[in-house]
């Protein structure tokens, strides 16, 4: 009965098995993997506290827009709002800050099944969806991204389900439907733009893809049919972005840009300009070394240098938060799948394939005219599209391999094989991986992470509870103390607020707070003070102090054994 | 498009009136100058043209070349010293090899399309197509210009498959054992094609070598004697002919010479790391395997493929080492980077056998240029030239066929415009801007130095060498020094530290200050400077040396 129900249900009952396991390869161990809280998760989970309890950011902002100040840097504001009903559930906790992210990894897996089952023909459509969401489960690149807080990841869940309601609407004929997914879709993708700032580019100009592509097909008349529900679109677009569009004249927005951006690059004009001097200002000199020519070739490396093995199947990106470093963005087998997919794509030429294209360069562009690549967490829009492209290209493979045999038994047997060899091969990767991640990783990247926080402020707090006068140091070698004291002490923000007004201050970031300093302590001083310090910093801090009884009160040891923070008593 | 003869005869002249412009223009003048690995074969050139035996008077017909210490392959200064012979010493007749391998390169790329291809119309296109890919290729205009012998092992390569193709269509095994002789003749010309050749032999004997299908008795026999006689006598063949080399009195200098360098296999602590990554896992024994010392090795060469196999290398910066490209251009104009994917792709379709061929012999390339550390590396990846240009010249033909439908016109006749723009950038580059950006890397002024010495060496009792330029020595004896009077000099390790009373390594200058004698010192104007402002009785006479680079060198009389 369970066998002949389970085989008639094959599809749906893999699907939540395939759920399972990508909740599962989310949630496991969620409190200590990654090991800790990075600076910008603390920040936003924060800043979220603060508008749940007084509707204003630490800095006294009521209800930001487009983008909180934080530290300085000015961070769209979807993800702070995506974790206020989290907070006000679980409380400020490492978890809820992560929640929104690791809903979104698994909206993800979901979507990425979906888009790919939309966009292949009707026979294989299913086995594909069930390889997409496998591969996407239990891919290294999802998998970093889907279980901290990044804003990305929310971006891309945003994304990718805007352009699946999109293609929805375009093969659906009935008209109500096609309003609530045209509706849909456009708010998904407009709320995108609030959540991270390649989004902004992205999502208008995958919007407008779509438009074209679902008047591609249409005669004149056709469109003339549609022409309410596109002023409908164009209106409802307008209005959700008019506030980024009002954004745009200030400082919030652009200086992001500027700080990162290749084009404030003044190396690059300077060579241009030196190029054209030594030829005597000669015409060809100046259109061969224009200084747009030269930024062209910048943006040019910048998007080659997605394409380079190392980072896609070696090594992954440089910054250990965002790649593994013992894996690269996808399994080494990969490699082979993406080469066939991408033969595939070509082969079966259509408008999707064409669609999948314009949004892997799209998603590259953003990331190509900023500094610092190649870069996983820019491009991770465009995660989608790889993994599809992989599952089409394992799919041409085994269509591929299939054809080598003309005897249909010893086809049937060969295929069996094969498959049998890829499975385990992938297996092997996955187990590879994820022991690497689950027990490696954060040992040997725990202070990329900053571990070691929440330890001492917990550890400060009970030592200033009994003296509460006492003044308290914590330096900075780790960075941003100050928010991570007000995260793991759950510091009331009306307290933040008010303090914000006379703080001594470093870009954003609060050098005091009470009678906490998050500074270096004096080298002299005859007051009674607790000094928390990374082994960076002094090693023999008492030693150095004579007029004052000193002692180690205690350490925090980071994962791999070695001492992260000293915290120091003088009476 | 079907080319008439006469209309595939034209394109082919131009092509290699083109080739032959790119390659003879101002050989002997860009690059700037000589580089001590030239300069060297020089001097063994010279001294063979004129006396028959090498610059430590050891016959031509040795199999290595001692050289300055470095021990060079002959093949490269056989020929050279035939140029030499036929037109005197200079830059251009030592290059004149090189340059000649490089036209050569273009013929055979073409010969070996036409051998990939089906038809005679697709031979005609295909290899026209390769043969502008490689005519206008950076990567292959900028080695044909200069002495290495990486290029000249690259053309026999080519040969060598175009004669393996022959001995496939016409089923000769003579043409099979050429195919070998020329294997072994770019061994003996670059000693890294040792394992290039073999590999490269093997895959396309086993994809495109047999027609035998194994369905009975007979067939097994005949499988048997297919794998005995084309696979592995042919390599019995190739390390048999390899042995002379071997037994060369020099060859275990020169291999301790060569693996001195840093490379995959020496460079990192692989144990070290994998006990400290195990150490932090767990220690089971899956750990043992997925952190095994030998995976991090296998990690690090696949690190240093994809340097060699970066897009960036390819089409946009090349090689960063200024001898080997100009730092502003890839190994082929970036508009053809479209032209290998539509190679790729049209490949595919086409003989997945023939795509996989050219890729095997594109990975068989790149393996020297991968092991060693130093990557991305152009002239030890040299031998990839060929089956790149031809997937790309592949790609290229199938893209000229749309020219032909009036819808795809413009856009094709726009990427031909854009091919056309960026070889002019290049070549401008090259001949207007690249001299001068790369003087100082071709050791430019060494040979005016040369000749000021000579000038001056008469009048004074000794001349002292900046040692930091103590290579100077190659480019005197290359230019100046008659053959008879080079093989009667005193070397040591096979370096010249003294020339009758030029000194080149000598550290210290002090010891000649007290003495009566006259002396000149030659160096760079920042380090004489900086050693003899502390002696201020001296006078000092500046002959600056004009050349293109920052350094200034000076001639100082003391």
């Amino acid at each position: 009965m369970l066998n002949k129900f389970l085989y008639r249900h094959k599809t749906k009952f893999l699907i939540i098995v395939l759920l399972s396991l990508a909740i599962f390869l989310r949630f496991y161990k969620q409190d200590s993997l990654p090991p800790s809280l990075y600076w910008e998760e603390v920040a936003l989970g924060y800043d979220a506290y603060s508008i749940l309890e007084t509707g204003r950011d630490h800095h006294g902002n009521l209800f930001p827009i487009v983008a909180f100040e934080s530290f300085g840097d000015w961070k769209p504001s979807l993800y702070f709002y995506a974790i206020i009903p989290f907070i006000s559930r679980l409380g400020l906790s490492d978890l809820a800050v992560r929640l929104p992210s690791i809903i979104s990894g698994i909206f993800i897996v979901i979507g990425t099944g979906v888009l790919v089952y939309q966009i292949s023909n009707k026979k294989r459509a299913g086995k594909l969806l069930l390889l997409a969401m496998l591969l996407t489960s239990i891919s290294p690149w999802a998998i970093q991204f889907s279980r901290a807080a990044w804003e990305v990841n929310l971006a891309t869940a945003l994304i990718l389900w805007g352009v699946i309601l999109f293609i929805k609407l375009i093969n659906s004929k009935r008209s109500v439907m096609q309003w609530s997914l045209l509706f849909g879709s456009i708010l998904l993708l407009s709320l995108s733009m609030y959540a991270y700032h390649a989004a902004r580019i992205i999502a208008p100009l995958l919007g407008l893809a779509l438009v074209v592509l679902w008047l591609a097909e249409k005669t004149y008349s056709n469109i003339k049919n549609n022409l309410f529900q596109i002023i409908a679109a164009v209106l409802l677009s307008l209005l959700l972005i008019s506030p980024l569009i009002n954004g745009l004249r200030q400082s919030k927005t652009t200086q992001r840009f500027k700080e990162t951006s290749i084009f404030y690059n003044l190396d690059i004009i300077e060579e241009s300009n030196a190029r054209i001097e030594t030829n005597n200002f000669s015409l060809i000199s100046k259109v061969f070394y224009h200084r747009y020519v030269l930024f062209s070739r910048e943006i040019l490396k910048n998007i080659f240098s997605y394409f380079d093995i190392d980072f896609l199947f070696i090594s992954g990106d440089q910054n250990p938060r965002h790649s593994s470093q013992y894996f690269g963005t996808f399994y080494h087998i990969e490699f082979i799948f993406l080469l066939f997919g991408a033969y595939y794509l070509f082969k079966n030429w259509n408008k999707y394939h064409a669609f999948l294209i314009f949004w892997l360069f799209i998603g590259l562009i953003p990331a190509s005219i900023s500094k610092t690549n190649p870069h996983a967490l820019r491009i991770l829009p465009t995660l989608p599209v790889w993994i599809l492209i992989i599952s089409l290209g394992t799919n041409q493979l085994l269509i591929g391999f299939g054809q080598l045999f003309l005897n249909k038994n010893i086809k049937k047997y060969a295929l069996t094989i094969f498959i049998l060899i890829i499975s385990l091969t992938y297996l092997f990767e996955f187990l590879a991986f994820w022991q690497y991640y689950s027990n490696v990783y954060p040992k040997q990247w725990g202070s990329e992470w900053q571990y070691g926080y929440k330890e001492l402020v917990s550890e400060i707090s009970s030592l200033t509870k009994n003296s509460e006068n006492k003044q308290v140091y914590i330096t900075r070698e780790q960075g941003r103390p100050a928010m991570y004291y007000w995260f793991y002490s759950s510091t009331n923000p009306a307290l933040v607020q008010n303090w914000q007004l006379h703080a001594k201050k470093d870009q954003g970031e609060f050098l005091e707070f009470e009678n906490i300093k998050f500074e270096n302590p004096p080298e002299q001083s005859d007051e009674p003070m607790i000094i928390a310090s990374s082994l960076i910093f002094q090693e023999n801090y008492c030693e150095k102090i004579q007029n004052n009884t000193c002692k180690i009160k205690n350490e925090i040891l980071g994962l791999d054994g070695k001492t992260i923070w000293i915290i120091y008593e003088l009476n | 498009m079907n080319l008439t003869k006469k209309k595939y005869f034209i394109c082919f002249l131009i092509i290699m009136f083109l080739a032959f412009l790119l390659r003879f223009y101002k050989l002997g003048q860009v690059p700037v100058s000589l580089y001590w690995d030239e300069a060297a074969i020089l001097i063994d050139a010279k001294t063979v043209a004129q006396t028959g035996l090498d610059m430590h008077s050891r016959p031509w017909f040795q199999l290595l070349y001692p050289s300055y210490g470095d021990f060079k392959l002959p093949v490269y200064i056989w020929l050279s010293s035939i140029s030499i012979k036929l037109f005197s010493v200079g830059e251009w007749q030592l290059r004149l090899t090189s340059a000649l391998a490089g036209m050569g390169s273009i013929l055979f790329a073409g010969l070996i399309a036409k051998e990939l291809s089906n038809s005679e119309s697709e031979a005609r296109n295909f290899s026209l197509a390769t043969m502008l890919v490689v005519t206008i290729s950076p990567w292959a205009i900028m080695f044909s210009r200069t002495g290495f012998e990486g290029h000249l092992a690259q053309f026999f390569v080519a040969v060598s498959i175009y004669f393996l193709l022959l001995s496939k269509r016409l089923d000769k095994y003579l043409i099979l054992i050429t195919a070998v002789l020329f294997g072994s003749l770019a061994t003996y010309t670059y000693f890294s094609v040792r394992f290039v050749w073999p590999a490269v032999f093997l895959i396309f004997q086993v994809l495109l070598g047999s027609k035998i299908k194994i369905d009975n008795n007979l067939q097994i026999f005949c499988f048997f004697r297919w794998v005995i006689a084309k696979l592995l006598l042919p390599i019995l063949l190739f390390f048999i002919l390899l042995i002379p080399m071997f037994k060369s009195p020099f060859y275990k200098t020169s291999n301790q010479y060569r693996y001195s360098a840093d490379s995959v296999l020496n460079c990192c602590e692989y144990a070290l790391d994998s006990n400290k990554l195990r150490e932090l896992a767990s220690n089971n024994f899956f750990d043992r395997l997925i952190f095994h010392r030998h995976l991090l090795l296998l990690k690090e060469l696949a690190k240093n493929y994809s340097d060699n196999l970066s897009a960036n290398f390819l089409f946009l910066n090349g090689d960063p080492n200024l001898r080997h490209g100009t730092g502003e251009h890839g190994l082929f104009l970036l508009p053809l980077s479209l032209a290998l994917i539509s190679g790729f792709y049209y490949l595919a379709k086409k003989d997945w056998k023939v795509l996989f061929f050219l890729l095997g012999w594109w990975f068989a390339a790149l393996l020297p240029a991968s092991v060693p550390e130093t990557t991305p590396h152009a002239l030890r990846s040299l031998n990839a030239l060929l089956p790149i240009s031809l997937i790309m010249g592949f790609g290229l033909a199938k893209i000229i066929k749309n020219y032909f439908f009036k819808k795809t016109k413009f856009i094709i006749f726009s990427y031909f415009l854009l091919i056309g723009i960026s070889f002019v950038n290049f070549s401008y580059h090259y001949f207007v801007y690249y001299p001068k950006d790369s003087a100082r890397d071709w050791q430019d002024a060494y040979k005016e130095i040369a000749m000021l010495i000579e000038e001056k060496k008469d009048n004074v009792d000794i001349l002292l060498v900046e040692p930091n330029h103590n290579r100077l020595f190659i480019w005197y004896l290359a230019y100046v020094v008659d053959a008879e009077i080079i093989q009667s000099l005193p070397s040591k390790n096979f370096k010249f530290e003294q020339i009758e009373s030029i000194y080149f390594t000598d550290n210290d200058w002090s010891k000649h200050l007290s003495s009566a004698k006259k002396i000149i010192l030659v160096g760079e104007k920042k380090y004489i400077e900086n050693q003899l402002s502390e002696i201020e009785r001296i006078p000092i006479q500046n002959i600056e040396i004009n050349n293109y680079a920052s350094t200034n060198f000076i001639l100082v009389e003391l």
